[in-house]
Formats: C-alpha cells, structure tokens, sequence
C-alpha cells in the first residue's frame, strides 16, 4: 500500500463511520430526538465528508455534500424547518452520498446526473430560506481552489544540494498547520496517523500558543508539531505526499536526518534526548546550534561536507562504525495504540493460533503420572503452555471479533428502498447493534439478513390499505435485533405484518412435491418450509425478494456456518425469524464420541442430552425403525455404526445415546459405542481437499493427530434433510 | 561449446535436453508400475492410518492430518479396480498436488527417480477402459512399462463410475 | 468527598470539530464554579480540535488555580494523545499518567 492508499482508506473508514452516524441521527430527528444536538452532528458529519472529498479532488462527491450542507445550515439556522419531508430529503441523499462516497473509492462512474434531482431540491428549498451564498465563508470556494503545492523547498534554503548522496536514515518534519486546514475539515491528527504509517515516528507538539477557554477558538489552529521519522524506507516524496492535501493550508519542513553516531545518545537514554534534540533541530530550522547540557560537547556536530543539511546530528567517519544503528536514532517512546492490520494476517494468526491449541492438548494429552514424578519442572511448564494458549486463543479471537453494527447498518437503507418500490410504509427498529462476533461469522450474516429482512417488507407486511383495513397503524414495523446468548448469537428479524399464510404455503408444498399429500405437517412445520429450495410464497414474483431464490439461500448459509434458523408466525400478527449463529467459526465446542473405533464429533450446541443406552427406552416401527420414547415423546434413533456401515461396533446395552436438536426443533437419537468427553476443536474443511461429505459437516484434528469427522445432524435424519417435512 | 548442451546422467540413457525432460517418481502396485510427474509431489509419507468417511466410494480411504490440513486417501489399487490395500506400515502414500487440491496416493512403494525424454511417451493403447481412463501415458524405464497417472482423472470425485 | 464542589463532565463519544464549541462553553462554566473532572471512558472519535480544547481547558483551569482532571481516558483518546505527541500536555491532567510522564 502506498501512503496515499493509506491516506485514502482512513479516509473512506471515516466516511463509511460518518454515514453511518447521519443514518442514526437523521432517523433520531425523524423520531423526534433533540434536534439542535442532531443537527449539528449531521452537519459535521456532511462537512468532515466533504473536507475530504476536497482534499482528494472526488468533485461529485464535493458538489452534492456542499448542496447538501448548505440546506443543513439553513436548518440549522432555523430559516428551513425540519419537518418529515425535509429529513426524507436528507436521508435520501445520505444514500446518495453513501453511492459517492462508494464510486469514489471504486473509481466507479455513476450515472450523468446522478442525485441532481435532491441536489435540486435542496438548493430550491435553500434558496427559499435565503441568500444561496449565506456559506460562503468555508464553503466552496474553498475547494475549488486548485491545490497548488507549496513545496518547501529545503535544498535551497539550507544550500545544500538535493538529492542527499546517501540515503538518511530518516527525516525531520515540521509542520505547521494553518487555521484554513481545519475549517476545510482537514484534521491533522489523520495526517500524523499516515505519517506513522511510513515508520517509527516519534512525535513533538508544542501547544505554547494555546490560550484559555475564553480566547480559544475552534476554527484556529494552535498547534505545531516537530516529527522524527526513523526506521522508514520513505523519501521525502512519499511524506510530501501525506500532506499533499493539505500543502496550501500549512507550514510544512521536512529534513533528512542522518544516523545519530554518539554512543552516548543510546546509553544515556535517548527518550530524553531525543525529542529536545528533534524539537530543538526543528525549531532551528536550519541552525546548527548544538543543543545545550553536558552532551551537547560529546556531538558536537561535524558536519560532512555532502551532507544536505547541517542541523542534523552527522556522521563522522571516526565514530560511524559503532553500535548507534538506526534503533539508536528511534527513541522508544509510546508509538500508536492502535494499528490497522490486514484481515488475511489476522486470519494466519487464528489458524496458527488453532494449530497450537491443538498440539498444546496433544503434549497434555501425553502427560502421566511417570512423567509427572519424573519431569515436574516440565508438566509446570506444560500447564503454564496450556494457560498462554488459552490466553492467547481469547485474545486473537477478540481482534477479530466485530459489532454487528457493521451488517445492521445497511439495514436502514434497504428497508427504505424497499418501502419506495413496494409502496408500503415500512419502519425499522434496531437493537442490540453493539454485539461482537468473529468477523468471519459477520461476513456470513450479510446475505441472510438482506433475504430476511426482504422477506418481511415484501411478504410479511401489508400495504397500509390492508393494515388500515385490519386495524393495525399503517406503518409496518420490522424489528432487528442481535444479542449474545451463551457462546451463540442470537439474531432475530420479526414485523407485525400478516404472518405467514400457512393455508398457502402447505398448498405450494403439496403442488411442489415438497410435502407428500397425505401427509400433515404442523404448524411450526409449515412455517418453516419458507426455507425449503425454490419456494416463494409470493403470488406475482416479486422484483425485491426475488424468484424463490431466496430463504433456501439463508437457510444453507446459516447452516454451512453451524447456524440454525427458526421462524414463528402468528396469523395477522406478525412472522419472527431467529437466527442462531456461532460466535466464531475459529473453534466450536463439541462433544467427541466413538463408534467402531473411530472418533466423531458432534457440535455441543446440538445436543440436548446423553443417556446409557440400558436407561433408554427404544422401541421399533412397522417399518422396522427404531424410535426413543423419551419422556412420552417419540424420537427418530440412528445408530451412527450402521449408518456409516462401520463394522465393529460395539453391540448390547453399553452404549450412549446422544439427543441433538436437529432444524426446525426436531429431534434425533445418535446411538455411538462410547462418549470420550468436551472439547473445543478448529473446523476444517473436508471440502479444500476433497468434495462435501454427506452427513458430515468437516474435520477436525484431535491431539493424537488424527482426523475426527464432525457430524452434520440434520444430514444423519432418517430421510435425509428437508425430504419431507415430517 | 557444445558441451553445454550434454549432460550426464549416469544411466544408460541418452543425454536429454532438460526442456524435454520429464522426471518421474515411480511406485508400485502389486507388479505394477506407475509414475506421476516429480513436480507434482509434495510429499511422500509411510501408511498410518487414514480417518475413514462415510458412504463415499471404495477408493476412498479416508483423510489423514497433512500439518493442520485434511487430505482425502485414493487407494490406488482399488482405484484401478483390484480391490483395496490392506495396508501396512510399509505402504507409502504420495501426497500430491493436483490443481488447487492436496491428495494423497496409497501404493505399496516407491521405487525410483525417473527421468525420460517427453517424446518416449506413449499414448496407452485403446482397450481397458480403466486405463484409458486413468492413464494419460505409458513410457518404459529399464524394460518395464510406468504407467503414466492421470491424476485429474485419478482423484476426480466426480466420476463415481468405477 | 474531598470537599469541594467537584463537577464531572462526561465527555461525548466524539469530540470532532463541531462539537468543540459547545464543549469549550461547558468546560468555561464548569470551571468558574470549581473543580472538574472529565470523565472520558466514553470517547470514541476525537479530531485535533477536540485535545486542544480541552488543552485550553487546562490553561485556565490552572489560571484559576483549579484542580481539573481527566479521569479514564478511552483507548481513543489515549490514541490520539499518543499520536499527536501530546502526552506530555496532557500528563498533568490524567492522575495515572502524572507518574511516568515521559521525559520530565
């Protein structure tokens, strides 16, 4: 990545962040919250979007956002009320800045025209409020200056040529900003993050200028700062280029640095040193003026004769062979407390992390009691290993570990967009955005929500004819939600819209050979057929929710990552749809059984209960399968050896049977020879390698080394999943 | 200069130019032998076991742990439709790479390095449809024919027919 | 408990440009009637503007020789203290960091 890539994706998280926060406040104002407060917020929002649009030269993007914040300002001045409309309009072209934020970062083009009708809309109603330049001070103009580089020319004023000879070992940069870089939205805490980017960067400001509360103005800059970037493999251009936005709205000087040779500076603590010596070289500008106290004798400066400039600490050839390398030159003082990382390296990080979790139980698993009276000193350091791990699982985990707010956010628009097509006046509420889960479980959730929620605004929702009709308010509410229950996730979609029309959906089933006409499903049954392939319960195929490609398609997402998905419908009342889903698809907490000799696995989150085989009463159908007759209920039993056509099982009473809850609540008796205990496990695929494995969901490697297979228990029921829906 | 262009192997081969070189590990099969091409092997391995699955084709002897990744077992002889291995320790698997897919092969040894010039390759004779099907060559190395694997065809799981 | 009149005031969850206004007006007030803490545990987006103003905070409060402090600050505003080389300004504000203030 190069430092403008940099530049520009902390600029596009910000934004993505900033969209999100004028999609709250925007909904808050429409519901009523504290407009004052709200407003200015969503002001803000508009105006940090569009200081970097300016900055980047995204002129849509720039033109819309200043359309837009100069009707906020109006708003916000009271000269245009609030009204729905008016916060319509402003949601609509949240969406619309959202597409220009997007097509700018994908250097995508959007249609000719694209959101000139809102633009329209909004310079009609600002030109009704008044004088359409009432902005005009930090307004446009300011970006439609051409940036014209102030390149400080540092070779000229120091009088030493340019290009240094050899490479330094790093650079000095002032910078200076003026008060025009915030009023344009510039923030130079951003431009100090990329410059951090590029190395080790230790950082001086000098808040001298500072005044008081009651002299202190917002828009003014008070700040300067003095950097020393070490340990960097940028030149001056790529530092040029972090400030390139911004070169006509500050004071900026940067000077290679060449190695700092005195021993001295690394024994006597450089943290002291350094930053004076940085500040003080900096201030200087260009004087060599050596810094005062005892060490200024011991560097005095020698200046080499190609060196560019003379405030730096230069080498002497007497001295430059010892120790002081570049770590010398790079004080260790606090760096940033956070850092952007790749997804993929986290990723390495929790396979690796899987890897050692594993061998780390394998060694446990090698300790006996020899050992123990042999090799004390080695079984502490094994149970200490055995802590770390865990440690360190738990940590690594909770890198990756992500709000849902990330998915939920799109939620808003959508349902927008499917109350303009769909003609119905849809409203959204959401709970429970601040619940964490491994990214790569978000990143599952996307795709079934969209479908959900589609289902409910196109399915379960009336059109207020039908809602004013049945009583009900004519505004449809779905409700979204998402909180942690145990080491699952439970996320549930519900509306108060019609429920699903059982009648309907059982005829469809019958008609599509999904349901045996003889046969009788329940009700829960019923409802749940909304997920079996190629159903649609809509009578004209809608453009929204699809052509029955749709449910069938969160079902199998759900389940591919250990999820279930469940749905209750209340006729005339509403449908809720929850999902269970697994806080990490990392590890997965599962119960290791044996049959014939053979280790499986089945995910704990499964499994109601284990019974001894002696304690549990079977009995067998005129078809010759056998069922568990567990507290007057009847359940479906496999017997996994047979199953699997695995010889040498174990026969007669001493077996377990395992009870998991399969989809839909229903129920399955796994008969296994011997239950070998609970352990957490990394899923692997069977599929990187191989092909899907029926009835099996993966792989996993036990401490011993060997492969155990996880069992998928919705693909073990008798008649295979989803056959029929008894 | 021309001595550039010669190179010694040591066996009683000609010279081959390396471009035209094809350098093969053989193994064996019962009396058989077989070769697959050196680059495509990541690993040759001793038999230890192999976790089997369920209902899946008699060639198919199960997965084995290659560090941290599951590989599928094609048992090469049941795979050429002469029952499957009763393996012993002796028995060796080749771990290969076959496209994107990491396989491995159950045989009963390898046996040597071979190296051959391309154009001694031989088309396999029409006739048994499990050798057409499976082989994709046929050189000879020291009299004996090497059957050269197919190993798409080999480890495909989409063909179930044999 | 300790006496005086100590006022907290909870910082928002950014402190961006244009929120600076309105917290300068409210750091001003809750100085000219005594001692302030800032409780900071919730910040979680902070622009420049924002440290200064509460920089500025600091200026007067120790003008008015009143005790101002700033009380768990979040990872956000250690952040950006740390980036923008203002943890030397701002050690005498945080009681946890007075200690091992660097450098002085």
């Amino acid at each position: 990545m190069s430092d403008i890539d940099i530049f520009r994706t902390v600029y596009f998280e910000e934004c993505s962040e900033l969209l999100q926060e004028l999609e709250t406040l925007l909904s808050g104002i429409a519901e009523g919250d504290d407009q004052a407060d709200a407003l200015n917020g969503v002001f803000r929002a508009v105006h940090s979007i569009k200081g970097g649009a300016g900055a980047f030269g995204f002129d849509a993007l720039v033109t819309f956002t200043h359309s837009f914040e100069t009707l906020l300002d109006h708003v916000r001045q009271g000269e245009v009320a609030p009204g729905p409309e008016v916060v319509a309009l402003c949601l609509r072209a949240t969406d619309i800045v959202a597409d220009l934020v997007m097509a700018a970062r994908e250097g995508t083009d959007l249609p000719e025209g694209f959101g000139e009708a809102e633009r329209a809309a909004f310079e009609a109603l600002s030109m009704a409020a008044g004088s359409p330049g009432a902005d005009d001070e930090g307004g446009l103009e300011d970006f439609d200056i051409d940036f014209t580089p102030v390149a400080v020319d540092i070779g000229a004023r120091h009088a030493a040529p340019e290009p240094a000879p050899e490479a330094p070992s790093g650079w000095s940069i002032r910078f200076v900003p003026h008060a025009r870089l915030l009023a344009t939205g510039s923030d130079p805490l951003v431009l100090i993050r990329a410059l951090g980017g590029l190395g080790r960067l230790t950082v001086s400001a000098d808040t001298t200028d500072l005044p008081g509360l009651e002299a202190f103005d917002p828009e003014a800059s008070y700040c300067r700062w003095s950097m020393t970037l070490s340990e960097t493999k940028a030149g001056r251009a790529e530092i040029e280029e972090v400030f390139s936005f911004v070169e006509d709205a500050c004071d900026l000087e940067i000077v290679p640095v060449f190695d700092a040779i005195d021993p001295a500076w690394s024994e006597d603590g450089p943290e002291d040193a350094f930053p004076d010596f940085a500040a003080l070289m900096a201030e200087a500008g260009l004087a060599p003026s050596p810094p005062a106290g005892p060490e200024a004798a011991d560097m005095a400066p020698e200046p080499a004769p190609e060196a560019p400039s003379q405030a730096v600490v230069l080498p002497g050839p007497a001295v430059a062979g010892s120790e002081a390398g570049p770590s010398a030159g790079a004080p260790a003082r606090g760096g940033l407390q956070t850092i952007r990382v790749e997804l993929e390296k986290v990723d390495r990080v929790v396979n690796m992390v899987g890897e050692l979790v594993i061998t780390q139980s394998m060694l446990a698993q090698q300790v006996d009691d020899t050992i123990r009276d042999r090799y004390p000193e080695l079984v502490r350091g094994l149970e200490v290993l055995a802590q770390t791990t865990r440690g360190l699982q738990d940590a690594v985990m909770a890198i990756r570990a992500q709000p849902v707010k990330s998915v939920f956010q799109r939620m808003p628009r959508l349902v927008r967009e499917l109350a303009t097509k769909t003609g119905k006046s849809l409203r959204l509420d959401m709970e429970g955005e601040g619940t964490e889960i491994d990214k790569t479980v978000i990143e599952q959730l996307s795709d079934p929500l969209t479908h959900m929620v589609r289902n409910s605004a196109d399915h379960g929702i009336e059109t207020p004819a039908e809602r004013i009709a049945a009583g009900k308010p004519e505004t449809g509410t779905i409700r979204l939600s998402a909180q942690q229950s145990g080491s699952t996730i439970l996320v549930v979609v519900e509306d108060d819209g019609r429920g699903i029309d059982r009648g309907r959906v059982l005829a469809l089933a019958r008609e599509r050979g999904v349901v045996a006409p003889d046969h009788t499903p329940t009700d829960e049954q019923i409802d749940n057929l909304i997920f079996a392939p190629g159903f649609s319960t809509a009578e004209a195929v809608s453009d929204i929710s699809g052509r029955g490609v749709g449910m069938d398609v969160v079902l199998s997402n759900i389940r591919r990552i250990g999820g279930s998905v469940q749905v209750r419908s209340l006729a005339g009342r509403g449908t809720r749809m929850t999902l269970r889903l697994p806080l990490t698809l990392a590890v997965l907490d599962v119960m290791v059984v044996s049959v014939a000799g053979h280790p499986y696995v089945i995910a704990l989150s499964s499994i109601i209960e284990t019974l001894e085989t002696g304690r549990a009463e079977f009995s067998t159908l005129p078809s010759g399968e056998r069922i568990l007759r567990l507290r007057g209920d009847y359940v479906p039993v496999v017997d996994l050896s047979a199953r699997f056509g695995l010889a040498g099982a174990q026969k007669g009473p001493g077996r377990f049977v395992v009870l998991c809850e399969a989809e839909g609540e229903t129920r399955l008796a796994l008969v296994v020879d011997e239950v070998i205990g609970q352990q957490q496990v990394v899923i692997k695929s069977l599929e990187e390698n191989f092909e899907h494995v029926e009835a099996i969901a993966g792989g996993t490697i036990l401490g011993d080394g060997n492969v155990a297979l996880i069992l998928d228990v919705d693909g073990l029921r008798p008649n295979g999943p989803r056959r029929s829906a008894a | 200069m021309d001595v550039l262009d010669f190179r010694e192997d040591g066996a009683e081969e000609t010279a081959i130019a390396p471009q035209d070189a094809l350098q093969l590990i053989a193994f064996s099969v019962d009396e058989q032998t077989y070769g697959v091409e050196i680059t495509t092997v990541r690993e040759i391995r001793a038999w230890n076991g192999a976790t089997p699955l369920p209902n899946t084709r008699e060639y198919v002897r199960g997965v084995i742990n290659l560090r941290g990744t599951i590989v599928p077992i094609f048992d090469l002889r049941a795979r050429f439709g002469d029952g499957r291995t009763e393996p012993t320790r002796t028995h060796v698997v080749v771990v290969l790479s076959v496209g994107s897919k990491w396989v491995g092969l159950l045989v009963d040894a390898v046996s040597d390095i071979v190296t051959v010039p391309r154009s001694a390759v031989h088309a396999v004779p029409e006739g048994n449809s499990t050798d057409t099907e499976l082989l994709c060559g046929i050189v000879t190395h020291n009299d004996r024919m090497v059957g050269l694997i197919d190993l798409e065809a080999v480890t495909s799981t989409a063909s179930a027919a044999a | 408990m300790d006496g005086t009149d100590q006022h907290t005031i909870a910082l928002a969850r950014t402190l961006d440009g244009g929120d600076v206004g309105a917290l300068r007006a409210a750091l001003a007030e809750a100085l000219a009637r005594g001692p302030v803490r800032l409780d900071a545990s919730g910040t979680e987006r902070v622009s420049t503007s924002g440290l200064m103003v509460l920089l500025s905070a600091a200026v007067s409060a120790r003008a008015m020789d009143r005790p101002l402090v700033m009380a768990d600050p979040s990872p956000a505003l250690e952040e950006a203290i740390e980036t923008l080389g203002l943890a030397d300004q701002f050690a005498p504000m945080i009681p946890s960091h007075a200690g091992n203030a660097p450098g002085q």
